[in-house]
C-alpha cells in the first residue's frame, strides 16, 4: 500500500470537473484508491464519493493506493493534484 | 470475525458548539470564555455532588457537569477559602463545561475559579431534569460512534441490506435494479452508520442523499426519477452482502448451515459473500438472501432442516441389516 498526504491547491477546490478528472485517472488503474479528508474517506473511482468529500481549496487529503500498479497510480494522481488539475 | 472497513469517527463537541446547538435552553455564558474550545467527549452528564465537598476523584472531565439547586445551595452555604480549594481541585481537571440550571446564581468563588481555570460556566433558566433530558437525548445521537463505509444501502422487504465490495463490481447497478423492483434506496456509494446500543442506523451523507452514479449515464436523483416510495431517509442495518467477482479457486459457502457475521463498530450482523459472474442474476439472489434471512428470523432454517433430514436418512441406513 502506498500513501500520500497532499493538499488541494486549485482555487475552486475539488469541484465537479476536477473530481471527474481524478476519478477518470484513478479508474485507469487496477489498484484500489481511497481518498480521505479528516471527516470522510471515499473511493477515488467513484465520482459521487469524491464529490461528497466536498474538499475545498487548502483541504489536506490522503491518498491510499493498494494493488499491482499502485506506484504508477500514485504518481499520476499526485501529479494531477499538485498540478491543480491543469487549472490556473 | 470480519470487520467492516471504513473511516471511523468519534464525534466530539466543543463547549462553543454546545452553546449554539442547545440555544433552545436559553444558555448564557457567565465565565470561562477562554475555554470554549474544550471538548465534550461523552454524551452522559454528571452532577458533581460530593466532588464539591472535597472528593474530586470521580469527576469525569469529558462530561458536562450539571450544577443544580443542590450544588448551588451547598456552595452558597460553604463559602470562602474551603470552597475555593474544593472548586480548584475539581476545575483543575480540565472539566469541559459547567452548566447551572434553574437560573441560579453562582457564588463569587465559582465565577473566579471558572475564569482562572478557563472552564466555561454556562447557565440555563430551565430545570435540571429538563436540561438533562434534552442534552442526553441529543448528545446520544450526535456523539454516537460512526463509520463511513463504501457501499449501497437499501430497504429490501423491510430488511436493511448493505451491499459492499470493490469498486465497479456492480453495487450501484444492483441497487438500481432493486429500486426498479420496488425496493427503497437509502444511500449509494457512501453510507454513514451510527451505533446506538446494539442498533446500527445507516443513512446517506447529507450531500449525497438519494443520488446515484451510473456509468455512462451520470449522476441521477432516485427520488426525482422514481418518487418518494423509492427512497428512505434511514434504516437499521440487518444484513451485509459482499459482492465479489467470481474467483477461480476460491470456495464459496455451498451449504449455508454455518452463518458468518461481520462486525460494524463492534456490533455484529449476518454477512454473506456473493460471487458475481455472467448469468448470475444478482438482484434475484439478493432478494432471496433477504427472504431467507426473514425466514430464519421466523425460526425456519432451510439449510439446517435439509442437513438434519439428510443426517436422519443416513442414520436409518445404518440401522438396516
Amino acid at each position: 500500500m502506498t500513501r500520500r498526504e497532499l493538499v488541494i491547491s486549485n482555487r475552486l477546490g475539488l469541484h465537479a470537473r476536477a473530481a471527474a478528472k481524478l476519478v477518470q485517472t484513478a479508474s485507469r488503474f487496477k489498484s484500489q484508491v481511497i481518498i480521505s479528508t479528516h471527516q470522510m474517506s471515499a473511493d477515488a473511482k467513484s465520482i459521487l464519493g469524491v464529490l461528497t468529500l466536498a474538499a475545498s481549496k487548502d483541504t489536506p487529503v490522503v491518498l491510499e493506493v493498494d494493488g499491482p500498479d499502485e506506484t504508477a497510480a500514485v504518481a499520476e494522481l499526485e501529479a494531477l493534484i499538485v498540478g491543480r488539475f491543469g487549472e490556473e | 470475525m470480519k470487520v467492516l472497513a471504513g473511516q471511523e469517527v468519534l464525534p466530539r463537541m466543543s463547549a462553543g458548539q454546545f452553546l449554539d446547538r442547545f440555544a433552545g435552553l436559553e444558555l448564557e455564558l457567565l465565565a470561562g470564555r477562554d475555554g470554549l474550545d474544550r471538548e465534550i467527549a461523552s454524551p452522559r452528564i454528571q452532577k458533581p455532588g460530593l466532588a464539591l465537598a472535597g472528593d474530586p476523584e470521580y469527576i469525569h472531565p469529558d462530561r458536562i457537569q450539571i450544577l443544580g439547586a443542590t450544588e448551588i445551595n451547598y456552595l452558597s452555604r460553604h463559602g470562602g477559602e474551603a470552597q475555593r480549594k474544593a472548586l480548584e481541585a475539581v476545575l483543575c481537571k480540565g472539566v469541559c463545561l459547567f452548566l447551572i440550571t434553574k437560573g441560579l446564581s453562582p457564588t463569587a468563588e465559582l465565577l473566579q475559579v471558572a475564569d482562572a481555570t478557563r472552564t466555561p460556566l454556562i447557565r440555563s433558566p430551565k430545570t435540571s431534569s429538563f436540561v438533562i433530558n434534552v442534552i442526553t437525548d441529543t448528545l446520544l445521537d450526535v456523539m454516537a460512534p460512526r463509520i463511513t463505509v463504501h457501499g449501497s444501502f437499501l430497504d429490501v422487504f423491510g430488511v436493511g441490506l448493505l451491499l459492499v465490495g470493490e469498486s465497479s463490481v456492480g453495487k450501484s447497478e444492483s441497487a438500481l435494479d432493486l429500486v426498479v423492483r420496488g425496493h427503497r434506496l437509502v444511500s449509494d456509494d457512501l453510507v454513514e452508520i451510527r451505533r446506538r446500543g446494539d442498533g446500527l442506523v445507516g443513512r446517506a451523507p447529507e450531500m449525497l442523499q438519494y443520488h446515484m452514479e451510473l456509468r455512462g449515464v451520470g449522476i441521477v436523483n432516485i427520488n426525482d426519477l422514481f418518487g418518494v416510495v423509492a427512497t428512505q431517509l434511514q434504516k437499521e442495518v440487518d444484513l451485509v452482502v459482499e459482492l465479489e467477482l467470481w474467483r477461480e479457486g476460491r470456495s464459496y459457502d455451498r451449504l449455508g448451515v454455518e452463518e458468518q457475521q461481520i462486525s460494524i463498530l463492534g456490533a455484529h450482523r449476518p454477512y454473506l459473500v456473493l460471487p458475481v459472474a455472467p448469468a448470475r442474476n444478482i438482484t434475484i439472489l439478493l432478494e432471496v438472501a433477504v427472504r431467507n434471512l426473514l425466514l430464519k428470523r421466523e425460526g425456519v432454517h432451510s439449510a439446517r432442516a435439509f442437513a438434519e433430514r439428510h443426517q436422519g436418512r443416513l442414520a436409518r441406513r445404518d440401522d438396516e441389516p
